[in-house]
């Protein structure tokens, strides 16, 4: 049993007895340290913005500054060079043009709210108008959320509506249970509120470390890891792990803030197609024959990450076989993000890796959990079956070091959420029910051109994509409007200039008379568009801009598969509006642009297990009936 | 020996059979003798839990430690047998002369026209003088230091800066101060990193080490990794494991050598120094939980062949700690033992101890009765958290949040995220991108880094909080262009931070500011720690410089400091918040705050700008600078080399050793004083420092006691080095 410190002594005895050697040691010491000080005096201490003379470029500046311009100026000249440059405003003209690339500012703002005004036209406003016309981009606010997953909703300046919620990805319907916000309750009372300071620095609490033993003990591991935010988590972790040189191997729909770590990281990144296994060791077959077959391999290291259940697509994903991939190439660690699978699937809801009988340490090398679905609290944490994983992260990882720690009491939701969950594991059989139960529905009664996304019924993150055909009919019908209305305007406004450059032979008062253009085309338009819709365009300049710029920015537009994107984005705004006053509430996610993917807009509902099976048979009817009721009226109009 | 298992190969029972097994004898021997606990009962942990009833809430022990901040203010009981001159009482009588005093220092004639700008009444800048007259009044001869050029602009702000700099400097430290900057004139250059910054900020005092220290820090670093590499060569050669060594066949180590190397070397050997658990909320006294190193007898245990691997998957039962306050038998709670491969574990003793550490500037960390009513009716109407983005997750807190914190600051709109760190990590790629030019202060922390380096926009960096070195890299960036293209910049972000939390130097916004504007750059501001912590009114660095919110670009902050609870804001024009809400991978995937902390944050921000009718935001606003003004000046006057601003609520107090960090702390800690230290790689390898954060809760009495304290400890590390 004592095996090592018999080792030690019998080598230390030797040591003793050999003086010669020990002498050599002591002087083999003592060089080398000198030679180490000598170093450490010659090198040039690292101090912030060391002393160096006025107007010598800093260190880092000095390696940006590839051929210094700059040097050979005058002061003059680049006094000239200043006063010539011109920054773009802070702010882009309109959120789309990024996504536009237009020519002209104006030209966009008045083409997108055209867009969306015929878009609106399109779906049959009806006697809905009044709201749907306006800008209806401006999130809903919640005024409470119920026991039940209910929630009290209110769009712009309406009233409010009790709506059946699945806005919220409250899976295991841990929102308002009683039990965790009693604990909260104390934890607000003895606690107070925030941490007040980083983990390192006092904002460590009982508190949390009680969470992470729960955390730990739940999924099977020593250690646990807390973070006050969920996508400060997957970024940080990634970002702490690799490291310029190491290789990862990314499914392409993976949600932002692991593309963020990635990118921050440094290493090289290799895209595998979405849930795709067989892609993925193409890749790597592909990365190893590159590579020279040899021990200096092991110097990088190889990561794959994925999701448990995919954020962006509610895919599950194939995690036996990735983990058999994982199994045959050497290198390798699978990086599991179970944000969304956490709770739900499993026997015992311990996510995916329990769903495909994976083991934390056979299989998987490190998960990262967002608490803000399953376990409804804020923060995130991480486990890892290498025993540096965590302890790593406590002093490198950035979100957990430089950030204030996570407010107690929302450890001890988490906490109490854990003991909830071990208790009662049929939430987890519940909600997994339930979503095969809201999506069966749904698929039997959407319109044909409603797609319903996702691999496996269990998978309780439910995205509606439109079709192929649906977009394109839906584009057809709004092109048709945008075109009509276009046209009448244009003429309407050549007409007003002619008219006017014969009163006054002055083709720049135009713009000044806008605004009985306006209401010139107010009236022409006023048998084709309801009264809402105008007010929405009826701005004198929007409708002159609209009417002479929007052959050049529609075309473009159209190319580049934004016109889709801005129509297809505004037909679900525009459900989620209408499902609210049908007392449904889903959630339409914006995206970030990345140049490396973008998905179609799309309707999400997350499945809930306090929703009750009638409730969500009802919603399925509810849902089918209303999307249907907007694509008949593009279809009947065509 | 150790033969070579690793996780890869090894055999593990099937997830079902886990909590059946029986442990290997082996196991349960180091278990006892870790005196761990390996349950034979199932989940005999969960039952112990549940046996063991909340701990009810001592409301009359939270509500009389506040009264030491709210009420006692005004009481004058210095325990340090100091002048009469020092208490606050007399402020009165000095502030007059102080106040003169600015009068004649302050040269420019421009400085009225400055004042209407800057919006302060002539009331609030006598009562800011007035306060700060509680200030020694200049009684030695005055003294220069040569370093501190006064190149002031000869405003409001300077006045005050003025002001307080004259009682600083002429303290009767000054002497030695004097001597000291002489000698570091003789030491070699790369030592005096003083000079480095000649600054524009007229008191902003730095770093100068000291010959000696710096001799002992280098030679400490060498004895310590040459050892360190020794006794790893050593562990190789005798075939000792470490557990940070067991991995996945094939596969390359999780952690770069150095990494761990300097982990294992030199972290572990003051690791007791971070976080040091506590078990109370962060107020002016904190519960802070002992630790002890493990002996090396448990850590042999661990050693042993398998045991390792197997608990690394199947840790044993542990037998939870009762934590017991020192000198009571009163048991206060329990927490989980020390994960086995901890270096530290607990003795369950808590020691009640002053702090000096978290940044809790306004004593919203702790408010009477546990928290607001208010913020618990928010808990009753929303529940904990929304489990969703802004897009569906806005709540009506939320909306409201956002629309006072744009009133507080003084800009058109806002929007909150739910973490400070994410708020500038998720939010600056929205602002700017590529083609865009990010120039950053060199000290800027590590999440407008990280937002920075995320937009794909360029980076330069301008010397720390130098408006000319910043005129300059504005200059050559313009000129040259975008590197390679020439191409020229799209817009340029220059983003600076209030206060910097390491080094306790403010902002020289009103330079800054000038210079950006000047070359038509944006400017960001990272509000962190000056929010709610400077200006009279805790509007943060704007007021305290005296600059227009409107001519800064964009106001973030965040509401872990002076808030006391979690998250940030950006605030800005109406279009750039609209733009972010649209485009912010903040607002769009991040979820949202939880609707208690957003409550408890409006509750703070009502208080501190007095719209809740209370005069407590004002009074503790008051405190909190005079207790700055207070300590720092008695730190200097004891002799320690603080750095940083006058009137900044951050003083860093530097320290240089690396060994010297250790016992500061724990030498404190022994005496009742919780203090932060920070060494390599936070700090540059030799200015290694402590970090105080003073409070508004702290009571003068607190802060003599603080000083006693850190006096007793400096004569016992000498590290006065300012006193010869
Ligand atoms: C300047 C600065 N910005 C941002 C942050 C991050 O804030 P939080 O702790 O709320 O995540 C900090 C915190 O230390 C900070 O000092």
């Amino acid at each position: 049993m004592m095996e090592l410190p018999t080792w030690l002594s019998s080598v230390l005895s030797e040591l003793r007895g050999k003086v010669t050697s020990f002498l050599l040691f002591h002087v083999a010491l003592e060089i080398s340290l000198a030679l180490l000080l000598a170093y450490f005096f010659l090198q040039k201490a690292y101090a912030p913005g060391q002393r160096r003379e006025r107007g010598t470029p800093s260190r880092a500046a000095a390696r940006f500054a590839l051929k210094s311009r700059a040097d050979d100026l005058t002061e003059e000249e680049i006094d000239a060079l200043c006063d010539e440059w011109t920054p773009e405003a802070l702010v882009p003209p309109s959120t789309e043009s990024a996504i536009l690339s237009p020519r002209n500012g104006a030209s966009t703002e008045a083409t997108l709210s055209l867009v969306r005004t015929s878009v609106s036209i399109a779906l049959g406003s009806g006697e809905l108008a009044d709201t749907e016309t306006s800008d209806l981009l401006e999130a809903p606010t919640v005024h409470a959320y119920e026991p039940g997953g209910y929630c009290v909703v209110q769009i712009g300046d309406h009233g409010l509506k009790r709506c059946l919620n699945f806005a919220s990805a409250n899976y295991l319907g841990f929102q308002r249970e009683p039990r965790i916000e009693e604990a909260c309750r104390r934890i607000l009372l003895k606690y107070g509120c925030g941490a007040c300071g980083p983990r390192g620095f006092y904002g460590t609490m009982d508190v949390h470390l009680r969470c992470e033993y729960e955390i730990a003990k739940f999924m099977g591991t020593h250690e646990a890891i807390l973070y006050s935010f969920g996508s400060a988590t997957s970024t940080s972790i990634v970002n702490a792990f690799a490291k310029k040189g190491d290789i990862i191997f990314a499914d392409e729909c993976l949600h932002y803030a692991l593309q963020n770590g990635m990118q921050l990281s440094r290493a090289m990144i290799v895209w595998f197609h979405h849930n795709d296994p067989a892609d993925l060791e193409r890749k790597i077959v592909a990365i190893e024959s590159t590579q020279p077959k040899s021990r200096s391999n092991l110097l990088h290291r190889q990561f794959i990450i994925v999701e448990g259940i995919y954020q962006n697509t509610g895919m599950v994903a194939r995690l036996d076989e990735f983990a058999a991939v994982r199994r045959r190439h050497s290198n390798l660690r699978l990086f599991v993000d179970e944000s969304h699978s956490m709770g739900v699937l499993g026997a015992t809801g311990r996510g995916a890796c329990e769903h495909f009988g994976l083991q934390l340490g056979r299989d998987v090398d490190i998960v990262v959990v967002d608490v803000a679905f399953s376990l409804a609290s804020v923060g995130g944490f991480c486990v890892g079956a290498e025993l540096s994983v965590v302890d790593h992260q406590r002093l490198s990882s950035a979100g957990y070091c430089f950030s204030a720690s996570q407010p107690p009491f929302l450890a001890e939701a988490v906490s109490v959420g854990i003991q909830l969950l071990c208790e009662e594991p049929n939430r987890s059989e519940r909600v997994r029910s339930n979503a095969a139960l809201l999506r069966r529905t749904l698929r039997e009664h959407l319109p044909a051109n409603v797609l319903v996304e996702g691999n496996v019924d269990e998978s309780p993150l439910i995205y509606l994509r439109l079709s192929s055909r649906g977009v394109q009919s839906l584009l057809a019908r709004v092109l048709q409007l945008v075109q009509a209305t276009e046209k009448q305007l244009r003429n309407r406004a050549d007409q007003l200039r002619s008219t006017e450059m014969n009163e006054d032979g002055d083709a720049d008062s135009l713009s000044d008379s806008g605004s009985s253009i306006s209401a010139e085309a107010t009236e022409e338009l006023g048998s084709m568009v309801t009264d809402a819709a105008i007010r929405q365009i009826n701005h004198a300049s929007a409708v002159a801009a609209a009417a002479t710029a929007h052959e050049m920015v529609i075309p473009g537009m159209y190319q580049a598969g934004a016109f889709e994107e801005l129509v297809t984005e505004r037909f679900w705004v525009l459900a989620r509006e209408r499902l609210i006053r049908h007392g449904i509430w889903a959630s339409v996610p914006g995206q970030v642009l990345t140049e490396h993917l973008r998905l179609p807009p799309a309707l999400v509902l997350h499945v809930s297990a306090s929703h009750e099976p009638s409730e969500l048979v009802q919603s399925g009817h509810t849902i089918s009936r209303v999307l249907d009721s907007m694509l008949s009226a593009v279809k009947s109009e065509q | 020996m150790a033969t070579k298992t690793s996780l890869g190969e090894r055999q593990l029972p099937e997830a079902g059979t886990v909590s059946g097994r029986e442990p290997i004898e082996a196991e349960v021997a180091a278990a006892e003798e870790l005196q761990l606990f390996v349950s034979n009962r199932g989940d005999g942990f969960v039952s112990y839990l549940s046996q063991r009833s909340p701990t009810p809430v001592d409301l009359s022990s939270l509500q009389a430690r506040d009264r030491s901040s709210e009420e006692d203010e005004n009481e004058d009981e210095d325990l340090c047998n100091d002048d009469d001159e020092l208490d606050s009482d007399d402020a009165d009588v000095f502030s007059g002369v102080t106040a003169s005093s600015a009068g004649r220092l302050s040269s420019s004639p421009g400085s009225d026209a400055l004042d209407v700008t800057s919006g302060a009444t002539p009331v609030q800048k006598l009562s800011w003088r007035a306060s700060s007259g509680s200030l020694r009044t200049p009684k030695t001869g005055s003294i220069e230091t040569p370093k501190h050029r006064v190149t002031g602009v000869g405003s409001n702000a300077s006045d005050r800066w003025e002001s307080e700099r004259s009682a600083t400097r002429k303290t009767p430290m000054s002497p030695a101060r004097m001597k000291l900057a002489t000698s570091a004139r003789r030491i070699p250059q790369r030592y005096s990193m003083a000079a480095q910054y000649v600054s524009e900020v007229p008191d902003e005092m730095y770093a100068e080490v000291p010959l000696v220290a710096a001799l002992i820090t280098y030679a400490m670093y060498a004895v310590v990794i040459v050892l360190g590499y020794l006794r790893d060569a050593l562990s190789k050669i005798l075939k000792r494991r470490r557990y940070a060594m067991i991995k996945p066949q094939g596969c390359a180590p999780l952690l770069s050598d150095f990494e761990d190397f300097y982990t294992r070397r030199l972290y572990r050997r003051i690791e007791d120094c971070w976080s040091r658990p506590i078990c109370s909320a962060p107020g002016a006294y904190i519960d802070v939980i002992e630790r002890r190193f493990r002996t090396p007898k448990e850590r042999e245990l661990l050693l042993q062949k398998g045991i390792l691997e197997r608990w690394a998957t199947k840790p044993p039962q542990l037998k939870p700690v009762e934590l017991i306050r020192e000198g009571t038998n009163e048991v206060i709670g329990w927490i989980p033992q020390a994960p086995f491969t901890a270096a530290l574990t607990y003795t369950g003793r808590v020691k009640r101890c002053l702090n000096l550490s978290s940044y809790n500037y306004l004593g919203y960390g702790e408010v009477p009765g546990g928290v607001d009513a208010s913020v618990l009716e928010t808990l009753d109407r929303y529940g904990v958290a929304t489990g969703a983005a802004r897009e569906s997750g806005c709540t009506a807190v939320l909306r409201e949040l956002e629309q006072t914190v744009a009133r507080f600051v003084g800009k058109p709109d806002a929007i909150v995220i739910g973490m400070g760190f994410a708020t500038n990590s998720m939010i600056i790629p929205a602002i700017i991108g590529k083609g865009g030019l990010i120039i950053s202060d060199e000290l800027n922390h590590a999440s407008i880094v990280a937002g920075a380096r995320s937009s794909g926009a360029r980076i330069r960096v301008f010397r720390h909080n130098d408006a000319k070195d910043l005129e300059r890299v504005l200059r050559s960036a313009i000129a040259e262009g975008q590197p390679r293209s020439h191409r020229q910049w799209r817009r340029i972000l220059v983003v600076v931070e209030g206060i910097y939390s390491m080094e306790g130097a403010i902002c020289n916004l009103r330079e800054i500011a000038r210079v950006t504007r000047k070359y038509k750059a944006f400017l960001f501001v990272d509000e962190a720690h000056s929010i709610g912590a400077l200006g009279e009114r805790g509007r943060g660095v704007c007021e305290f410089t005296g600059v227009d919110p409107r001519d800064v670009d964009i106001l973030m902050g965040t509401f872990t400091k002076s808030f006391g609870a979690v998250g940030g804001y950006v605030a800005a024009s109406r279009e750039l918040v609209a733009h972010l809400r649209r485009t912010a991978p903040g607002a769009l995937y991040a979820s949202t705050m939880s609707p208690a902390c957003a409550k408890h944050i409006l509750f703070a921000m009502r208080q501190i700008s007095g719209e809740d009718g209370t005069d407590i935001g004002r009074r503790k606003l008051t405190q909190l600078r005079e207790n700055s003004l207070y300590f720092r000046r008695r730190l200097l006057e004891m002799g320690l080399q603080t750095i940083g601003s006058t009137g900044s609520p951050v003083i860093p107090i530097m320290l240089y050793v690396p060994s010297v960090i250790a016992e500061f702390s724990r030498e404190c800690l022994k005496r009742g004083l919780a203090v932060v230290v920070v060494g390599f790689p936070a700090t540059p390898l030799i200015l290694s420092r402590s970090r105080i954060c003073i409070s508004a809760a702290h009571s003068r009495e607190d802060l003599d006691f603080a000083l006693n304290v850190i006096e007793q400890v400096a004569d016992l590390l000498k590290i006065r080095y300012l006193r010869k």
